[in-house]
């Protein structure tokens, strides 16, 4: 493996904790340097990025009913009046 | 958990809020929450009415451990692990999940850097950004709830991975790790459909 497969190698691996929004500050540079530059790994993060934003988009989000709230907040003013 | 948090309760018994403290607690930090306990509680269980059984039971828990929060920080991860907790103590027991694999085995061959490279997906961005809606959420149904747990906790709410470790009760490279694993999981079965649509899917 030569040094930019190397470099590719270590990029790939760390895409999804700059997409998690965990990758330090110092690593940040370097990483966003190649993949500007590199097409196979741009191609990769892309592919990422749109699958995360696919699953936070995509996966519909169930709402409490209002019955369920009102009997939560009832149970609790209960508990609070008792002490 | 529970343990914890009746030894913390036994210690700081004495310094107990007033039932006015109490309300405010719930109505400025507990309550605004309970859309996301309870998307998280059916994505968990699917199942609507395990899902408002999860809720009541995640308050009525706040309430009786309201002394072991602390005011004014994570209120949102606090509620999440007491959920968390819940369902694996409760749900689990009725439920018929196929026995649990040894997950930090295979969470270890999926956390080598070959794997990094090799599994990293194939997928076109089209088919993830165009046709898929329903699938998206199948997939992540499908897999075992250990893992749509952590893309729940991480896609869907956003937690970091810090307050997912803290959630869960696991380091934070098995949170890593497990993530990983996860969604590639969920790639696998868009795979499957893609193909099954006659999409071309690459195994680069």
């Amino acid at each position: 493996m030569n040094r930019r497969d190397n470099m590719c190698f270590k990029v790939v691996g760390k895409i999804p904790q700059y997409l998690d929004g965990e990758m330090s500050e110092f690593e940040i540079p370097i990483f966003l340097e190649h993949v500007e530059h590199c097409h196979k790994c741009l191609e990769k993060y892309e592919i990422e990025k749109t699958f995360k934003e696919a699953v936070r988009q995509k996966c519909e989000r169930k709402i409490v009913n209002n019955q369920l709230v009102n009997n939560i907040k009832n149970k609790i003013s209960m508990l609070l009046a008792k002490g | 958990m529970t343990d914890i948090l009746r030894e913390h309760t036994k210690e700081r018994n004495s310094l107990s809020l007033s039932p006015e403290m109490k309300n405010k607690v719930f109505e400025v930090e507990f309550y605004p929450h309970m859309d996301a306990l309870y998307n998280f509680g059916y994505r968990l269980t699917l199942d609507e009415d395990d899902a408002n059984d999860l809720v009541q039971e995640t308050y009525l828990k706040a309430f009786r451990f309201i002394e072991t929060y602390q005011r004014d920080t994570n209120a949102k991860a606090w509620l999440f692990r007491i959920m968390k907790n819940s369902f694996i103590n409760d749900f689990r027991k009725k439920t018929k999940e196929p026995v649990k694999t040894d997950y930090d085995e295979v969470e270890q061959v999926y956390n080598s850097e070959e794997a990094h490279y090799t599994a990293t997906v194939d997928l076109r961005q089209e088919i993830f950004g165009g046709i898929l809606g329903d699938e998206i959420t199948q997939a992540l149904n499908s897999i075992p709830v250990d893992f749509r747990l952590i893309v729940l906790l991480s896609d869907i709410e956003g937690f970091t991975y810090e307050e997912m470790s803290k959630i869960i009760g696991i380091p934070i490279g098995t949170v890593r790790s497990r993530l990983h694993r996860a969604r590639n999981m969920m790639k696998d079965k868009i795979k499957e459909y893609a193909r099954s649509q006659g999409y071309k899917v690459d195994e680069a």
